[in-house]
């Protein structure tokens, strides 16, 4: 099965407030063009985000980590997590990083950082722009969402169900966008894809993960052709990035040392990059 | 107290004996009673599995069990219980192994009050014979109670080896020699190095560490604060597992090693073994 597809059905059941505490690759399987749970008697069903606290935050963690000790690939986790997050939202971000509160970041599974690295989830379920933002979110019409209902980013950018949006809520839509752009591309026009990955950077840049920005662009700059436009602008892009931002050598050399990764694989290391910034400069 | 067994009758029994005072003797002694005569049955114990039963690893063979059923098998017994086993009895010592017969059989709660009304009118007759002959058949009879062992295992740990899953706190104390039973006693000290048993609620967390699936188990005993780190590959099911976790907390029944207890409380310790025990 598609790990990708896998996390994004880890996705929508989460947000449709199933929570499947044995979830693992054999207690799924598919049903016409859809994922199921073949084995659910066991799933337990709140009402999200109503019903949203620490202790339902602590049962979806603890069902994605129960998926994640049945995978045996950095490869494959991050392609669960690329489809996870994308369909997710903000709520499945929380999630995935939880799972540091438990030792399980990219840092840690590829031996790059062995320390525990500590996210506060503390506060976060009951804040209403965390329910709001659920709440927006599961009302997107998620099938449009795709290439080929919306063939270009211009018109994907003016598009209602993106105008509509709020800010949050646009960021991650965008990032879903892109990365089901992303999956139609590499199969079909991989000749787009540094463009596409360009785009990512800059939207992270909106967001202020300097480390994913400087990633994707690095990338971007490594993929594209020399002297191509697309080439040029990023490290036009790069330089003022560098000029701007502190991006700290230690962490550059983590990035560039693994700029070769899939995307996908890349991404999880980046997102680990920003969000645990302070404490691994520590 | 224990179960009113054939291991305890027979441990009793060897204490009163002038020969064959050794458990394993006694043993023999008691089972060629059962083939007395007859050359129906015929029955080979090794050393090691009188060994079991004596300790209660490891109860008598069904074939054993059905075979004391046998009408020509009863006869046998009583006929030989005077003639092989009486003479060997210390005199002096009959009555006091009858008296203590007399306390396992009211303390043991397994026994209907009618069939102890009925063995404790032998035991208090004067017929030794008889009331030997009858408890040694009682006995035959009544499968090992299953006292103070896992109905349910659920972790064991890779340093415990066991080749199945029956009597494990039997076999553990022949690998690591006796345990604390914490809930029989009021122990509120733990020492270092020491194996204890508890029943206890834990919570339960999946941790990941350096490149291993662990499962953190956190008890609380009296004032200090047990931490344990399970590989979770040494779940027996890992769909249990994920249960467990997703409910968070849970009472188990664990043998544990004291690995070192700090200055604030906080207590490392190794489980060997987590499950449920029969009630």
């Amino acid at each position: 099965m598609n790990m990708y597809a896998i996390g994004e059905f880890a996705a929508e059941t989460m947000l449709n407030g199933k929570i499947q505490p044995d979830f693992k690759m054999d207690n799924l399987g598919i049903n016409g063009s859809r994922i199921v749970f073949v084995d659910s008697p066991e799933v337990f069903s709140c009402c999200i985000p109503d019903e949203l606290d620490n202790e339902v935050l602590r049962k979806i963690t603890e069902s994605i980590f129960s998926l994640l000790r049945s995978l045996h690939s950095y490869k494959d986790i991050s392609s669960f997590r690329v489809g996870f997050t994308s369909r997710g939202g903000l709520l499945a971000d929380i999630i995935w990083n939880n799972l540091a509160n438990k030792g399980f970041s990219s840092l840690s599974y590829k031996g790059i950082y062995n320390d525990k690295l500590l996210y506060d989830t503390s506060n976060m379920p009951s804040t209403i722009t965390l329910k709001e933002c659920i709440s927006e979110w599961k009302l997107i019409p998620f099938d449009i969402i795709n290439i080929g209902n919306i063939p270009s980013l211009q018109a994907y950018l003016s598009s209602k169900v993106r105008t509509t949006r709020t800010q949050l809520s646009a960021y991650y839509l965008d990032f879903l966008y892109y990365i089901r752009s992303f999956i139609v591309l590499k199969q079909h026009c991989p000749e787009q894809i540094p463009i596409l990955i360009l785009n990512m950077g800059l939207l992270s840049h909106q967001f202020g993960k300097t480390y994913s920005t400087f990633g994707l662009l690095s990338k971007c700059a490594e993929i594209s052709r020399p002297n191509h436009d697309i080439n040029k602008v990023c490290a036009e892009k790069l330089h003022i990035l560098k000029q701007t931002e502190n991006i700290v050598p230690k962490l550059e050399n983590i990035i560039l040392n693994n700029i070769d990764q899939d995307l996908f694989e890349y991404l999880w290391l980046l997102n680990d990059l920003d969000t645990f910034e302070k404490q691994l400069l520590l | 107290m224990p179960q009113f067994n054939i291991s305890v009758f027979i441990k009793k029994l060897s204490e009163c004996l002038n020969e064959h005072s050794t458990q394993s003797a006694a043993f023999n002694l008691l089972f060629n009673l059962i083939t007395y005569n007859t050359d129906i049955y015929e029955f080979d114990f090794p050393d090691k599995k009188i060994s079991n039963v004596m300790n209660g690893i490891e109860d008598i063979p069904e074939k054993v069990r059905n075979a004391s059923n046998d009408p020509n098998v009863i006869k046998a017994i009583k006929e030989s219980m005077p003639k092989v086993v009486i003479p060997l009895l210390r005199k002096p010592l009959i009555d006091d192994l009858m008296y203590t017969y007399g306390e396992l059989i009211q303390a043991d709660s397994s026994i209907s009050p009618k069939t102890k009304e009925r063995l404790l009118t032998l035991i208090n007759s004067d017929d030794t014979c008889e009331t030997l002959a009858e408890l040694f058949l009682y006995v035959l009879n009544i499968p090992f109670k299953k006292h103070d062992e896992f109905r349910e295992l659920y972790y064991c740990s890779s340093a415990f080896t066991h080749d199945n899953k029956n009597n494990l706190l039997s076999v553990f104390k022949q690998q690591y020699g006796n345990f604390i039973d914490l809930d029989k006693g009021s122990n509120k000290e733990l020492e270092v190095d020491k194996a204890y048993k508890i029943t206890m609620n834990c919570s339960m967390e999946s941790v990941f560490v350096r490149g291993s699936y662990m499962t953190n188990i956190t008890f609380k005993y009296y004032d200090k604060e047990c931490t344990a780190s399970t590989s979770c590959a040494n779940w027996i099911s890992q769909s249990e597992l994920d249960n467990f976790l997703n409910a968070g907390n849970k009472t188990f029944t664990m043998v544990f090693k004291v690995l070192n207890v700090c200055d604030d409380n906080i207590c490392q310790v190794h489980i060997y073994l987590i499950g449920e025990l029969y009630k």
